[in-house]
C-alpha cells in the first residue's frame, strides 16, 4: 500500500488537526503518497463531490476524519459510487456504538487507532458493569470517567473542603496535587506518566467486526 | 458567588440582545439578524483591545457603530421585504457573517504566541478583563450597567413621539404611512438601532468568555434574541429582562436539578406560557396593574 | 474529465434538491396557503421518521412499510402541533404563534435527543440502485424522492382545488371570519389541514432519512431552514415552486461547493438567496409582488 487520501470534517478542530497535522503530515514523512483530501462540514448530508474525489484519488488508504454522523454519510455514498480502498481508517471519536448504530454494514472492516478498549481484566469487568445498565463504555465515557476520579483523587489527598474563603487557596492545591501525580489507576490498570505529566496510555486498534468494535492488535502484549 | 455573578454576565448580554431584537420588532419586522450583528460586534471589539491594544470602552462604541452602519447597510434591501420573506431574508445574513468569520484569518505575532481570529478554530486570548485586573464583580457591575443605560434609553424613546412612531408601523403600516410616517426610514432606523445594541451585546459577549467563534453566532442565537420581547411582552423593555430572567434564570439554572428532564421541559414550559400569555409575560395591561400598583395613573 | 465532473456534479445537486423539494411542499402549504407560521414542521416531520423506525424495527417489515407509518405518525403530530401551538392562540397574534412552534421545535428535537441519546441511527433503504448512463451515475433513490414529490403535489392540488376540504381550507386562509359565516368549521378545518401537512411531512422525513442513510437530530435545524429557503424561493404556496426551488437550492450547492470549497459554498448560497429575495420578493412563480 503506497497512497492515502484523506476526508475531513473541515468545521471541528480535533478532526482537522487529526488529518492536516497527524496524519497528512505523518504518512508523507514515511513514504506514502498523499492524493489529497477531501472537505466537508459536520452536517453535511450530501457527499457526492466527496466521494467522486477519492474515487478520482484512487488511493489504497482512505482515512476518514470526522464524527460518526459524517462519516457514516461519506461512507455510505462511497459504497454506492463503488469506492473501495484497501484499508480504511476513522478517527477516534468515531470508535463508538454510534457509528455502528448509523452504519455497521458499510463501516465494516475500519480500523481506527483509540486510547481505550476493553483489553485488560479490569477494562473488561468496567465494560461488563456498564453493559449491565444498557449502557455502552466507548473512549468518551471512559476518558471522562478517569478524569473525574483523578479529580476526585487529588481531591481527597488535599484535603480540600471547598470553603468559600480558600477558595484561591483549594485552586492552587489542585494544581499541585495534578502536578506531583506519577501514576494513576484508570479503567485500563495502572497508567504511568512522562516528566511532562503526559499519560502513558497503549494505544490499540480496533476494527468493526460484524457490528462490533474488536480490537485488532494490541502493543500492550 | 462567582457562579451566581457568572449567571448576571449572560443575562446581561442576553437581556441587550433581546433588547436589539426588542426595537426592530416594535415595528412588526422579525429580524433573526441579530445574531449576525452581534458576531460583528463581538469581533470588532476583540480585534480592537486584542491586536490594537484599545481600551475597551472605546472598543465598544467602535463595535457598536460597525454593526449599526451594517444593520442600516442591510436594512435598506432587506426591509423591502416583510412577514416570512424577512424572516429568510436575515436567516441569509446571519449565516453570511457566521461563515465569514469561519473563513476569515488575521493573526499577528504577539510573543511566541499567534493572536487574532483564525477560521474555524476562532479567536481566542480575549484576555482585557484578566489583564487589567477586573474581578467578576466589576464584569458583571459594568455589563450590567451598560444593560441599564440601554434599557433607560430605550424606556425613554418608547415614551417619546418616536416610540410612537415605531408603534404605529408595527400595528399598521398603511395606517401610518397615510399619517405622513415614512415607512422605510423609520424601519431602517429601528434595525440601525437594534443593530448598534446588538454590537454591544456581541463586544461584551467576546470580552467576558475569552474565546469566541462562529458556531457561537448561530440561528439559534438568533431565534433566542427574539425570542426574549416576544416572551416577555412588546409593551415595555421589562418584558424582555423578564424574558431573560425566565430562560435564562428559570429554565436553563433554576430547572438544573431535574437533570435530563430540563431539556424537555424547556420547549414544553416555552409552548405552555405562549397559551397562557400569547401577548408575552408582562403584556399592556399587567403593565398598566404594575404601575397603579407603584401608585402612578394610568398615563 | 473536469467537464463531466461539473456536469456530473450538477446533476448530484440538482437530484439531492429533491429532498429539499420534498420537505418544502410541506413547509409551502403551512406557510403559503394556510398563511400560518409552523417552526416545528421539519423536526416534526423527522420525528415521524424516527417513530417510524423504532416501529419497523421493533415489528419487522419491509423498508416500504415505514414510509406509511411515518406519515400516520406525522399526521398525528401534526394535529397535536395544532392543538398545542395553535388553537388556544389568537390568530391576530402571528407572534405568539411563532415563539410556540419555536417551543415546539425545541421540545422535538430534545423528545428525539432523549429517546435515542442523540445516536445516529441507521434508516434502510427503500429504493436503492444506481443508474449509470455511460459516465454518470444516477442515484435511484433521489429519482424516487423526486418522483414521490411530483406525485405529493398532484395529489395536493387535487386536494385543494378539487374538493370540500381544500375550499374550506383556502376560504378559512383567505376569509377566516367570512368561512365561519358561510358554515365552516374552523377549527375542524384547521385542524384537518394540519394532518394532512404532516402526513406529507411524515412521509419526507423517512424518505430523506432514507436518502441520506441515517436519522440523526442534526438534520433538523438544517432542514427547517431548507424548508424555509425552499418556500420562499418558490413563491409562498406555490407547490410547483416549491419544487424547482428545492432543485435549484440542491443545484446552487454542489456548484459553488465544486468550484469555491465546502467553507464558502454556503456563503454563496446564502447570498444569492439574499439578492434573489430583495430583487424578487414574489418568489419563482408570481407575477405579482406579494405582501402575507
Amino acid at each position: 500500500m503506497k497512497s492515502i487520501f484523506g476526508g475531513v470534517e473541515e468545521d471541528f478542530a480535533h478532526s482537522r488537526a487529526t488529518w492536516y497535522a497527524v496524519m497528512k503530515e505523518v504518512a508523507a514523512k514515511e513514504g506514502f503518497e498523499v492524493k489529497g483530501e477531501a472537505k466537508w462540514l459536520l452536517n453535511d448530508t450530501n457527499f457526492t463531490n466527496q466521494a467522486r474525489e477519492a474515487r478520482r484519488a484512487a488511493a489504497d488508504i482512505m482515512v476518514i476524519s470526522a464524527h460518526p454522523f459524517t462519516t457514516c454519510g461519506m461512507l455510505k455514498e462511497m459504497a454506492r459510487q463503488g469506492v473501495a480502498p484497501k484499508l480504511l481508517v476513522g478517527l477516534t471519536s468515531s470508535s463508538s456504538l454510534e457509528t455502528l448504530q448509523g452504519c455497521a454494514k458499510e463501516a465494516e472492516a475500519i480500523i481506527i487507532p483509540t486510547s481505550f478498549a476493553p483489553v485488560t481484566p479490569e477494562a473488561q469487568a468496567a465494560a461488563d458493569n456498564a453493559a449491565k445498565f444498557n449502557g455502552s463504555l466507548d473512549l468518551h465515557s471512559a476518558a471522562a470517567y478517569e478524569n473525574v476520579m483523578i479529580l476526585k483523587q487529588v481531591i481527597e489527598s488535599e484535603g480540600i473542603m471547598a470553603k468559600p474563603d480558600t477558595l484561591q487557596d483549594d485552586r492552587n492545591k489542585i494544581r499541585a496535587g495534578l502536578a506531583k501525580l506519577q501514576q494513576t489507576t484508570g479503567l485500563l490498570g495502572v497508567t504511568k506518566r512522562t516528566p511532562d505529566r503526559e499519560a502513558i496510555k497503549p494505544f490499540l486498534f480496533v476494527h468493526a467486526k460484524a457490528g462490533k468494535w474488536e480490537v485488532l492488535h494490541n502493543p500492550l502484549n | 458567588m462567582d457562579f451566581y455573578l457568572g449567571l448576571l454576565q449572560i443575562m446581561g448580554v442576553h437581556t441587550l440582545l433581546g433588547l436589539s431584537a426588542y426595537v426592530v420588532l416594535q415595528t412588526g419586522q422579525v429580524s433573526l439578524a441579530q445574531a449576525g450583528f452581534m458576531a460583528i460586534g463581538a469581533y470588532v471589539a476583540a480585534m480592537l483591545t486584542v491586536l490594537a491594544g484599545w481600551p475597551l470602552i472605546a472598543a465598544l462604541v467602535v463595535a457598536s457603530l460597525v454593526a449599526g452602519i451594517t444593520a442600516c447597510l442591510v436594512g435598506f434591501p432587506a426591509l423591502r421585504v416583510h412577514g416570512l420573506m424577512l424572516v429568510v431574508a436575515t436567516i441569509a445574513f446571519t449565516e453570511i457573517v457566521r461563515l465569514f468569520f469561519f473563513n476569515f484569518d488575521y493573526q499577528i505575532s504577539r510573543g511566541n504566541l499567534q493572536v487574532g481570529p483564525l477560521g474555524g478554530e476562532g479567536f481566542r486570548q480575549i484576555r482585557y478583563f484578566p489583564e487589567n485586573g477586573w474581578t467578576t464583580l466589576h464584569v458583571a457591575v459594568f455589563i450590567w450597567t451598560v444593560v441599564a443605560l440601554v434599557m433607560a434609553a430605550l424606556w425613554w424613546m418608547d415614551r417619546s413621539r418616536a416610540g410612537a412612531v415605531l408603534r404605529a408601523v408595527g400595528e399598521d403600516e398603511i395606517a401610518a404611512q397615510s399619517c405622513g410616517i415614512n415607512l422605510t426610514a423609520v424601519k431602517v432606523s429601528a434595525m440601525t438601532a437594534g443593530g448598534a445594541i446588538a454590537g454591544i451585546a456581541g463586544g461584551l459577549y467576546a470580552h467576558y468568555t475569552t474565546h469566541i467563534e462562529q458556531s457561537n453566532f448561530t440561528i439559534l442565537l438568533a431565534t433566542f434574541a427574539i425570542a426574549y420581547p416576544i416572551l416577555g411582552g412588546l409593551s415595555s423593555v421589562f418584558g424582555t429582562v423578564a424574558a431573560v430572567i425566565f430562560i435564562q434564570g428559570f429554565l436553563v439554572e433554576g430547572l438544573r436539578f431535574l437533570g435530563d428532564w430540563r431539556n424537555l421541559l424547556f420547549g414544553a414550559l416555552i409552548v405552555l406560557v405562549m397559551n397562557i400569555r400569547p401577548s408575552g409575560l408582562l403584556d399592556a395591561r399587567t403593565m398598566a396593574s404594575l404601575r397603579r400598583l407603584f401608585g402612578r395613573k394610568e398615563g | 474529465m473536469l467537464l463531466v465532473d461539473l456536469a456530473q456534479s450538477i446533476l448530484d445537486g440538482v437530484l439531492f434538491g429533491a429532498t429539499y423539494a420534498l420537505i418544502g411542499i410541506g413547509f409551502t402549504l403551512v406557510f403559503g396557503v394556510m398563511h400560518k407560521i409552523n417552526m416545528a414542521y421539519a423536526a416534526a416531520s423527522v420525528g415521524g421518521a424516527y417513530a417510524a423506525l423504532r416501529l419497523i424495527t421493533l415489528i419487522g417489515g419491509p423498508a416500504w412499510a415505514s414510509l406509511l407509518i411515518a406519515a400516520a405518525v406525522g399526521g398525528l403530530f401534526g394535529l397535536f402541533i395544532y392543538w398545542l401551538c395553535f388553537r388556544f392562540i389568537p390568530l391576530s397574534n402571528p407572534l405568539a404563534t411563532l415563539m410556540s412552534t419555536v417551543g415546539m421545535f425545541l421540545l422535538a428535537e430534545e423528545i428525539i435527543v432523549h429517546t435515542t441519546d442523540g445516536m445516529p441511527q441507521n434508516y434502510p433503504v427503500v429504493v436503492g440502485g444506481i443508474l449509470h448512463l455511460g459516465e454518470f451515475m444516477i442515484r435511484g433513490d433521489l429519482v424516487f424522492v423526486f418522483a414521490c414529490a411530483i406525485l405529493a403535489m398532484l395529489i395536493l392540488l387535487y386536494l385543494l382545488y378539487r374538493t370540500k376540504l381544500g375550499t374550506a381550507t383556502r376560504a378559512v386562509s383567505q376569509q377566516p371570519i367570512a368561512a365561519q359565516l358561510v358554515g365552516i368549521r374552523i377549527n375542524q378545518v384547521n385542524a384537518l389541514t394540519f394532518v394532512v401537512t404532516g402526513m406529507l411531512g411524515g412521509f419526507a422525513g423517512a424518505l430523506i432519512g432514507s436518502a441520506v442513510g441515517l436519522l440523526s437530530p442534526l438534520l433538523v435545524v438544517p432542514l427547517t431552514i431548507k424548508g424555509l429557503i425552499v418556500t420562499v424561493i418558490g413563491g409562498l404556496g406555490s407547490i410547483p415552486g416549491a419544487i424547482i426551488a428545492g432543485l435549484l437550492v440542491g443545484m446552487a450547492e454542489n456548484v459553488f461547493q465544486y468550484f469555491r470549497g465546502v467553507t464558502e459554498r454556503d456563503i454563496y448560497v446564502m447570498l444569492l438567496l439574499f439578492i434573489f429575495l430583495v430583487f424578487r420578493p414574489g418568489g419563482i412563480f408570481s407575477t405579482t409582488v406579494k405582501r402575507d
